[in-house]
């Protein structure tokens, strides 16, 4: 059975985790499969905008912990090691979050461009076991919210829920528990719909932006 | 010449196991750093950076009134009379001058380890400065956070930066050109704070999180914020590309942490 299935709804690409039985834990198989769904996105013409979600009321637990301790010492996270993919990609890509969103699967909510949240959503790295480094957290997380609650998530392992997590700007959109993914592929049909092409969301430009010093930036905007 | 006296220590150091907590104790002067309290705070921070027991610290207030109201006006007035400055400037300059660094921020001597603020009162100028310069805050509700040194024709030069990491570019300039102070719920609504709790509870929930902090080995910790901070300000493609290159996390706690770890369970699963 794939751990990860593809649609499509329009110019929509609907990518979804599909281990629901392990609250959708990013085993390497899995992580694999992601990555050649994302190839396939990319590779897509008439798909201008991805949503990313997962089967069973879990966005994802985050690392397998199964495999990682009974594996043999093999590369805990194909995926961070390729910088998490949905940022890399041209294109844009929307999460859809329900549940719990711990560990690498924040970190994977964290590589998409929005990310609209179900009430009942859960963000943190709550496995005060499990100390795996998560070096792509700690780039994304003080560009989205702030250093303050980085460090809180980081540090204590607390679990946010989702109505924090809009607040401190982690979640763009909050909606009932149970609408993510409706909602998400409705606003990515909008998305489409506007921009009328992939490449005018500019996502690269736009991420290229984050971090260089504000006169260089002015800089790089004008010279485009 | 006034000469300042203190018949208690302006500092008080309590550890509980791994956790240290200092608590600023001039509760009639609201805690400001004079009287020999800047100089004791930069010694402790010291003490703690090197301690290998230690591992958290919590950083608090005496009294009910303030965490701490920042630089002592009052004897830093009789010294700049005393000096003959013609401005809050060339007070601070000559201070400059003379070496002085004010112990606003732990990350000065390079400190990797967690430090809490828990803020019990007004926390005002260097005490907001200070409160920035530790890593979490928790915040009482009846307390009240600010920059004022612009109603003093002063710039809070410490901390406009700090302000644009913990919260947003507006709302950095709105507190430093205002110099209003805002309200726990405030600044917990700007994610400035952390958590805001009862009046009276901060360093007993300051303590609470400290002990969930610890549950995660030092170099698991120091790992992470090392991480954190040197992506700040750094060009998103070129942080990540750095990230990739850095050398996984290794320690020996991780075996025996993937143990446990198929033992627990996470929340909502």
């Amino acid at each position: 059975m794939p751990s990860v299935t593809t649609r499509r709804d329009g110019r929509v690409f609907i990518v979804e985790l599909a281990r629901p039985a392990q609250h959708n834990a990013l085993s390497r198989g899995l992580q694999r499969e992601l990555v050649a769904a994302w190839e396939e996105y990319e590779n897509t013409d008439d798909a201008w905008v991805a949503v990313l979600t997962g089967q069973g009321g879990a966005f994802s637990v985050g690392h397998d912990v199964q495999e990682l301790a009974h594996g043999q010492g093999e590369d805990a996270s194909p995926l961070a090691e390729r910088g998490l993919l949905p940022l890399e990609l041209s294109k844009a890509v929307v999460a859809a979050v329900e549940g719990p969103c711990y560990g690498l699967g924040f970190e994977l909510a964290l590589a998409c461009d929005l990310r609209i949240a179900g009430e009942g959503a859960m963000f943190g790295f709550p496995d005060q076991n499990l100390y795996v480094g998560y070096k792509v957290a700690t780039v994304l997380l003080p560009r989205m919210t702030n250093l303050g609650v980085s460090l809180d998530l980081l540090f204590t392992g607390k679990v946010m829920d989702a109505r924090r997590a809009e607040q401190v700007r982690l979640v763009s959109e909050l909606v009932p528990a149970g609408q993510a993914l409706a909602r998400a592929v409705e606003a990515a049909k909008g998305m489409a719909q506007r921009f009328g092409s992939a490449e005018a969301f500019q996502k690269r430009r736009i991420w290229g932006l984050s971090g260089v010093p504000l006169p260089t930036a002015q800089g790089l905007v004008r010279s485009a | 010449m006034v000469v300042e006296t203190a018949p208690a220590p302006v500092l008080l150091r309590r550890r509980e196991g791994a956790i240290l907590i200092a608590t600023m104790n001039r509760p009639e002067r609201m805690n400001a750093l004079g009287g020999g309290l800047g100089e004791a705070l930069n010694e402790m921070w010291l003490d703690f950076k090197d301690d290998p027991e230690l591992r958290v610290a919590i950083l608090t207030g005496a009294g009910e009134r303030a965490f701490s109201a920042g630089a002592d006006l009052r004897a830093n007035d009789a010294r700049a009379r005393q000096m003959g400055a013609q401005s809050a400037q060339e007070f601070l300059d000559a201070d400059r001058a003379r070496g002085v660094r004010p112990s606003f921020n732990g990350n000065n001597f390079g400190l990797w380890k967690p430090v809490i603020a828990a803020i019990n009162g007004w926390c005002l100028a260097g005490g907001c400065e200070m409160s920035m310069g530790c890593d979490l805050r928790i915040m009482e509700e009846q307390a009240q956070l600010g920059l004022p040194e612009v109603k003093r024709g002063m710039g809070a030069k410490q901390t406009t930066h700090k302000l644009y990491f913990l919260t947003t570019l507006p709302m950095g300039l709105d507190i430093d050109w205002t110099g209003d102070p805002i309200t726990a719920q405030q600044a917990f609504d700007l994610g400035l704070v952390n958590e805001v709790v009862p009046k009276g509870q901060s360093v007993r929930r300051a303590m609470e999180i400290a002990e969930q902090i610890c549950r995660f080995p030092n170099s698991y910790l120091q790992y992470q914020k090392l991480r954190l901070f040197q992506s700040i300000g750094v060009p998103v493609d070129y942080a990540l590309a750095l990230e990739q290159r850095a050398q996984p996390h290794q320690s020996g706690e991780y075996r025996a942490g993937l143990e446990a770890s198929l033992r627990s369970r996470l929340p909502g699963t």
